[in-house]
């Protein structure tokens, strides 16, 4: 093999992967400053036009399904599918609408791509992860993949102001997001704007799939009238997820989408769709109420005739994956990740002790060396092993660290108030801070 | 702020705690699943896996102060002595938190009891019993 031409053609590849990454967030541009009356329109019925030569020959697999035919296929073509999120969900059932022949995707996405999306955000690339916005990369990766979807991207978050604006004239909605607000503003807005709305849902190893506000069936909120507690809402950045459990729902959500367009859905009772990693059969399905009557927003007597507040309504937003909690009132019981990187150079190590009190798994990915790993709901019972640990420092003292410097706090507040020993310290920001302000080679996660 | 991470473990009992139930007039075995997260609101002792799924077997009284055992009850006693702290993520009171459903043989409870109240379905031998927990992440 000649190892200097292929050095050469992969800089080569590298360079055309940036190079295309930047033709589109041009061309994405371009389209986005048009004005709205130059743009296509969403196609507003079924056009009389036949398949072409070309749609028959790339969809003739399809074409030999009875259940699909000439006719879904048309039907796949002439209809508009709005995506809400570019992540886990959307990038498997976005892929699929467009491969399968949905004419016009539209995509609404507010992020930019990161590396630790990519596990499970298939329709992204490495080379969009240098600031790129996922509207942009999912463009180019439906692009390369079909000509015949036309697809509108809006780079914004969704709010109350412009979702009705956005998905206003989509056949269906995809609910691809990650949080319990948006998700009930895409449900209001679907019964307001009366569009039926295919939800997935992934953390973890588990997984659901709903169709709401359809042919007589449930919304959201029938099912799920008050928000719940906000302690309870775990995204994927804090309790991770299996890519490819994501990637199952969102091929899911293209399905129950297709069904929708060719008119099978209708025929079937609304369902909830259990998946888990674990389980054996890997689904269940669960048969659900229809709408019910005294539901806010779709029942008889509606009390949500608009969109409302919902980040005041669930308590937390898209934003609040990882909050910084303040539970330390007093300053001088934390401490700066500079502070603490001047104490380790100067203390010797017997007179101060570094406990982590994160969970076992995250202390595994990455820890800072001579660290005491006690995850914070184990500091009751291990407190043996604390007290000695305490016990070897002549009274020096204890620094408490965490991911962020949330939990960090209240286990300086545990070790002060339970066990008495006020030589106790919270590392503010955590081992974050400490990869953001001291060693910018640790591994953040 | 200090509700959000409880830092004493309460789950220390080597032995699951026993309630005091009366069975005198006759007993019942329900099956009750936990999932969508739920699983880890409950004594890890309590729960067995079943081909992935996190049950527990709960034997129950058929009848409770002179009247059949309802799913209120169930739920009363599963907060009681299955939650391992924080009842607060399992029940608001007497009533699941908002954003868990109930789920009786395979079907959503709203559909199961044609009562005005749900929490008034009278359990069965045999009845099995899912909580699950929406999921928001994606």
């Amino acid at each position: 093999m000649n190892c200097a031409r292929a050095i050469e053609l992969r800089a080569r590849l590298a360079q055309l992967r940036k190079e295309e990454l930047e033709i589109e967030a041009e061309l994405c541009s371009l389209e986005a400053s048009q004005s709205a009356a130059l743009r296509s329109p969403l196609p507003s019925q079924e056009s009389a036009n036949v398949l072409s030569k070309e749609e028959i020959r790339r969809y003739s697999r399809q074409l030999l399904i009875p259940e699909i035919g000439t006719k879904g296929q048309k039907r796949l073509r002439d209809s508009s599918v709005l995506v809400i999120g570019t992540g886990g969900l959307g990038s498997p059932c976005a892929l699929y609408l467009a491969s399968m022949g949905v004419g016009t995707l539209g995509l609404v996405d507010h992020d930019a791509v990161d590396h630790s999306n990519l596990h499970r955000q298939i329709i992204h690339t490495e080379a969009a992860c240098s600031g790129t916005a996922k509207v942009v990369s999912a463009h180019m990766g439906l692009s390369r993949l079909s000509s015949l979807c036309s697809v509108r991207i809006h780079n914004v978050l969704l709010d109350s102001s412009n979702a009705k604006g956005i998905m206003r004239g989509y056949d269906v909605v995809v609910d691809a997001t990650d949080n319990a607000a948006t998700r009930y503003l895409i449900n209001d807005a679907c019964v307001l704007l009366g569009i039926p709305l295919v939800s997935g849902s992934a953390v973890r190893l588990d997984g659901q799939l709903t169709v709401y506000n359809y042919n007589g069936g449930p919304c959201y909120r029938c099912l799920f009238p008050t928000p719940p507690p906000v302690d309870t809402m775990a995204g994927c950045s804090e309790t991770g997820v299996l890519g490819v459990v994501p990637g199952i729902i969102g091929c899911l959500q293209a399905m129950e989408t297709v069904k929708l367009i060719t008119g099978r859905k209708k025929d079937e009772c609304p369902s909830l769709l259990l998946f888990s990693y674990a389980s054996q059969p890997h689904f269940r399905s669960i048969k659900l109420r229809s709408r019910a009557a005294g539901c806010a927003v779709c029942g008889d007597s509606p009390t949500v005739t608009e969109l409302v507040d919902y980040v005041a309504f669930c308590g937390s937003g898209p934003h609040d994956n990882a909050p910084d909690w303040k539970i330390l009132d007093d300053p001088a019981q934390r401490v700066s990740c500079n502070y603490f990187s001047a104490v380790r150079s100067i203390t010797p190590r017997r007179r101060h002790l570094l406990l982590d009190v994160r969970s076992e798994v995250e202390f595994e990915i990455c820890s800072l060396p001579n660290s005491l790993n006690i995850p914070l709901d184990q500091l009751g019972r291990r407190q043996d092993e604390l007290e000695k640990a305490i016990g070897g420092l002549d009274g020096g003292p204890v620094y408490t660290i965490c991911r962020r410097g949330n939990l960090s706090q209240l286990a300086v507040r545990h070790i002060r108030d339970k066990l008495g020993y006020n030589e106790c310290y919270d590392i503010a920001r955590g081992l974050v801070g400490w990869q953001d302000e001291v060693d910018s080679d640790f591994p953040a996660y | 702020m200090a509700s959000i991470i409880n830092t004493e473990n309460t789950a220390n009992n080597a032995k699951p705690l026993l309630p005091k139930l009366d069975f005198s007039d006759g007993s019942q075995e329900l099956i009750v699943e936990f999932g969508g997260g739920l699983e880890a609101l409950i004594k890890q002792e309590m729960l067995k896996n079943v081909k992935g799924a996190k049950q527990t077997n709960v034997k129950f009284p058929k009848q409770i102060n002179k009247h059949p055992a309802t799913i209120r009850d169930l739920i009363i006693h599963l907060r009681n002595f299955y939650v391992k702290e924080k009842p607060e993520l399992f029940c608001t009171g007497d009533k699941v938190r908002p954003g868990i459903l109930v789920i009786i043989n395979e079907e959503d409870w709203e559909i199961v009891e044609d009562n005005s109240d749900k929490y008034d379905y009278e359990l069965k031998n045999k009845d099995h019993i899912l909580f699950i927990s929406t999921l928001h992440g994606g």
